[in-house]
């Protein structure tokens, strides 16, 4: 039962996030509500909808039956655990500040609406994303391992479903990256992890 | 002239991001000790373990979600963002 629920609200939550994003998607978009707010306000109102969908899935999963435990840390080991909580937690935040925050969020896109402005895409391949494509990713699995010292079944059916997200999603986010930057893109994987270091 | 090590700006944004994003988490250990969220949700979650008490609790909590000024996700990108003008600016 538990695991029906969790792995249903991880593909709910990847459909629809993979889905919305997705060309097709925004060419309808451009189609019934105009070229303008496709592109200065849907990544905006794309943001806030995935903010409300993933705290919702998220909050629905953290409180199913985690069932028994599997795997305990050691009371006298925790204090690693919360380390490298905190050291993870610290790093997802470093990761999201390597990219434009406000751009991601859709908040320079609007403000480019009322400013007149545009906004050319430029690849970003400084810091951390000159050996990794994507260490936000990382970022959050590291962040979930580390979230407890308590390893039930559940724990590791959502670090699968969490995994399995990430793949997905990498695979249809670097098809759009190799549209929007071409050869850029294709010498840039070549020289860089993907996710994990020493994967490409 | 020699080149300069540390620059103002990245000065500013250290102070900045110690004091926003690091600072929390060292008041959080002096204050309550070591909490690991996972555990917190271990020991003391709402367990929902059948079809009813899941629509229960989505019930209840729905609008929970719908709230953008208390969502945690919202608030951190907004304030990421906020930050990351403001560093720009400087």
């Amino acid at each position: 039962m538990s695991y029906f629920i969790v792995i249903s609200l991880w593909a709910f939550f990847g459909l629809q996030h993979s889905y919305l994003a997705r060309p097709f998607f925004k060419e309808k978009v451009k189609k019934y509500l105009g070229v303008t707010f496709e592109k200065y306000f849907y990544r905006f109102f794309y943001f806030i909808s995935q903010c409300i969908v993933f705290y919702f899935c998220y909050d629905v999963i953290k409180s199913v039956d985690p069932g028994e435990p599997l795997l305990k840390v050691p009371e006298n080991y925790i204090w690693i655990i919360y380390l490298l909580n905190k050291i993870s937690n610290i790093f997802l935040i470093i990761t999201v500040f390597h990219f434009d925050i406000g751009r991601f969020i859709g908040i320079s896109d609007m403000l480019n609406f009322f400013y007149k402005k545009e906004y050319t895409d430029k690849l970003n391949n400084h810091f951390l994303y000159k050996y990794i494509r994507h260490p936000m990713y990382l970022a959050i699995i590291f962040t979930y391992f580390f979230s407890t010292s308590v390893y039930t079944s559940i724990f590791f059916v959502n670090l699968i479903c969490i995994i399995m997200y990430v793949e997905i999603g990498l695979y249809y986010e670097e098809k759009t990256l190799i549209r929007v930057f071409n050869d850029e893109y294709i010498e840039y994987r070549k020289k860089t992890f993907r996710y994990l270091p020493f994967v490409r | 002239m020699k080149d300069k090590i540390i620059s103002l700006k990245s000065v500013v944004f250290i102070f900045f991001f110690v004091l926003f994003f690091i600072a929390p988490h060292i008041i959080q250990f002096f204050n309550q000790g070591i909490i690991i969220p996972g555990d917190y949700f271990f020991y003391e979650g709402n367990f929902i373990e059948s079809f009813d008490s899941l629509t229960i609790y989505i019930k209840e909590n729905y609008l929970r979600s719908l709230n953008l000024i208390k969502n945690p996700i919202f608030i951190f990108f907004i304030v990421g963002a906020i930050f990351q003008k403001i560093i720009k600016e400087i």
